[in-house]
């Protein structure tokens, strides 16, 4: 058997050494070629119809204006991110905490888990100017906006994920008389991780959507509050440049769950 | 009825008049009655039965994961409720963390019950070595095929000295070239440290090559026989049982016991 795998072994990493080639060419070649090519589309149809600059743009002309107010951008992107991972860190903290207990109580989950489940059928967003009235327009009704739309997938994959480890593994802990809290963190919450981190990677781009919401309403800064502000005034290339920092943004965010995930699931694992 | 059994003086495991029912919608199933059986210390006994026999729920309730409903079991004079720290259990499965190396599989019962570390790494590597897959250390469950899997499992059983090991059909689900040498694998283990064994088993086979002793459940009813080396002989108390073991007691004849030392060929390593 062992010497099976030692000739599969370096088959199989021979062939993904060869896959890889056709791979690289095809997933990360192909888009950013055909990404360009829809870029030099938009700049040469704007040049040639020439649409006015508050209706369209060129991205050349986003670029610019991008670069001419990149100290408004960052002063603006700044409490975007910190709001988001703010809202996103208490959706963890509060959604987890909200998991275990529906996991671990039957009393909870009954009674709790239908309304949570029904609490989710309200458009969130309709809810948010709630939030206004009772926390005002800082930063602490962004984050309960945030937090509000984000914790929902941490609960669900919390449920989900703790109750995934193998019924045969949880009756040899019984056997080896392990207590409730060894087998929370040496085999439930394990077992659980990569429906944790699924969560985490939803939750964080909703938890984006949340601090742009709150900054819509609120009105008083971050990279949604330009992309109103300048809308109102039909200062096009800043919204769009304001939405060039904002994908910048979520996809830093996201790339640094997955990139959590990496490390830790190369632990825990197969 | 009860299985008659010659009481040792000193019964390391007894139980007494053992019975298991489970409760279902419609009243309850009763899956053994009146089971008594006394086993001496270092004894090496096979439950063997057909499926559905309920001698898997034996072996449960040795291990204290499943209460009795009727009767009793006394383990070192101690009666059994809960899972002991002195008992070893393999299932049919090896249960592995996926996570975890083969090593730190090994280990995991000192994990939980918070022993040195340091003290049981030596005494883990030595038990991978005897079953004959030290190079499997630092393989992860994925890595290892099903024979190596349950070979750690073994040794994960065996890590914390224990007094009882019981083991529910651990080789069922291996193919039989595999099973073979597993079978020898433990035997050599068995008859370095000598613990108290239930192995329970549907294979005549295993069951008559491993033990001292051979508790027949057939048909309802059980019965024993006890082996000693070569020559095995049987007492039964039930006729209807009886057919079962002449056939093991002619298998016995047939395949005298293998020394394990001479007879290891062990292609996996």
């Amino acid at each position: 058997m062992s010497q099976d795998l030692l000739i599969a072994e370096p088959k199989a990493v021979h062939d993904g050494g060869a896959h890889a080639v056709g791979k690289f060419t095809r997933q990360t070649v192909l888009p950013v070629l055909t990404a360009v090519a829809l870029l030099a589309i938009w700049e040469v149809s704007v040049k040639i119809a020439g649409f006015r600059p508050a209706v369209l743009p060129a991205p050349s002309a986003i670029l610019e204006t991008m670069w001419t107010n990149r100290d408004l951008l960052i002063v603006n992107a700044i409490p975007t991110v910190v709001e988001t991972i703010g809202g996103f860190a208490l959706s963890v903290v509060f959604g987890g905490l909200l998991g275990i207990l529906l996991s671990y109580s039957t009393l909870a989950r009954d009674s709790l888990y239908p309304n949570v489940i029904l609490f989710q059928l309200i458009p969130k967003v309709a809810v948010a100017p709630l939030f206004i009235l009772w926390l005002g327009i800082g930063w602490e009704s962004r984050l309960a906006i945030s937090l509000f739309i984000a914790f929902f997938p941490i609960v669900i994959s919390t449920v989900s994920g703790l109750n995934t480890a193998d019924a045969a593994i949880l009756r040899l802990c019984d056997s080896l008389t392990a207590t409730r809290t060894q087998v929370f963190f040496k085999v439930r919450l394990p077992y659980s991780l990569p429906f944790l981190f699924n969560g985490m990677k939803i939750s964080m781009t909703l938890a984006i959507i949340g601090v742009i919401v709150g900054e819509f309403i609120t009105s008083q800064r971050g990279l949604g509050y330009i992309i109103l502000f300048a809308g109102s005034r039909l200062e096009t290339a800043i919204v769009m440049a304001a939405l060039l920092v904002l994908c910048i943004v979520g996809l830093v965010l996201y790339g640094l769950v997955a990139l959590a995930e990496q490390i830790i699931m190369k632990r825990f694992g197969d | 009825m009860s299985a008659s059994s010659a009481k040792p003086d000193y019964a390391f495991v007894r139980l007494t008049n053992v019975g298991k029912s489970f409760r279902i919608e419609s009243g309850a199933i009763e899956v053994l009655r009146n089971v008594s059986i006394d086993v001496a210390d270092r004894q090496f006994i096979s439950i063997l039965g057909p499926s559905g026999c309920g001698k898997s729920t034996l072996l449960m309730m040795l291990a204290g994961l499943e209460p009795v409903s009727s009767g009793a079991i006394e383990i070192a004079g101690q009666a059994m409720r809960a899972p002991r720290r002195d008992v070893g259990v393999i299932f049919q499965d090896p249960t592995l963390l996926p996570w975890k190396s083969a090593i730190e599989n090994v280990l995991f019962p000192i994990e939980i019950f918070g022993l040195p570390f340091a003290k049981y790494q030596a005494r883990a590597e030595a038990l991978l070595e005897l079953v004959g897959i030290p190079e499997a250390r630092h393989r992860r469950p994925r890595q290892l095929s099903g024979g190596m899997r349950q070979r750690v499992a073994i040794c994960r059983a065996l890590i914390h000295e224990p007094k009882l090991l019981l083991m529910d059909e651990p080789f069922s689900a291996l193919d039989a070239i595999t099973r073979d040498e597993l079978n020898v694998t433990l035997l050599d283990i068995w008859e370095r440290y000598h613990q108290t064994a239930f192995f329970v088993t549907h294979s005549i086979r295993e069951a008559v090559f491993l033990s001292d002793r051979v508790v027949v459940v057939g048909l309802g009813k059980w019965c024993w026989m006890s082996q000693s080396h070569s020559r095995a002989r049987a007492t039964w108390v039930s006729a209807r049982a009886a057919t079962l073991i002449i056939s093991v007691v002619n298998y016995a004849e047939r395949s005298p016991r293998i020394t394990p030392a001479a007879s290891r060929t062990d292609a996996i390593a």
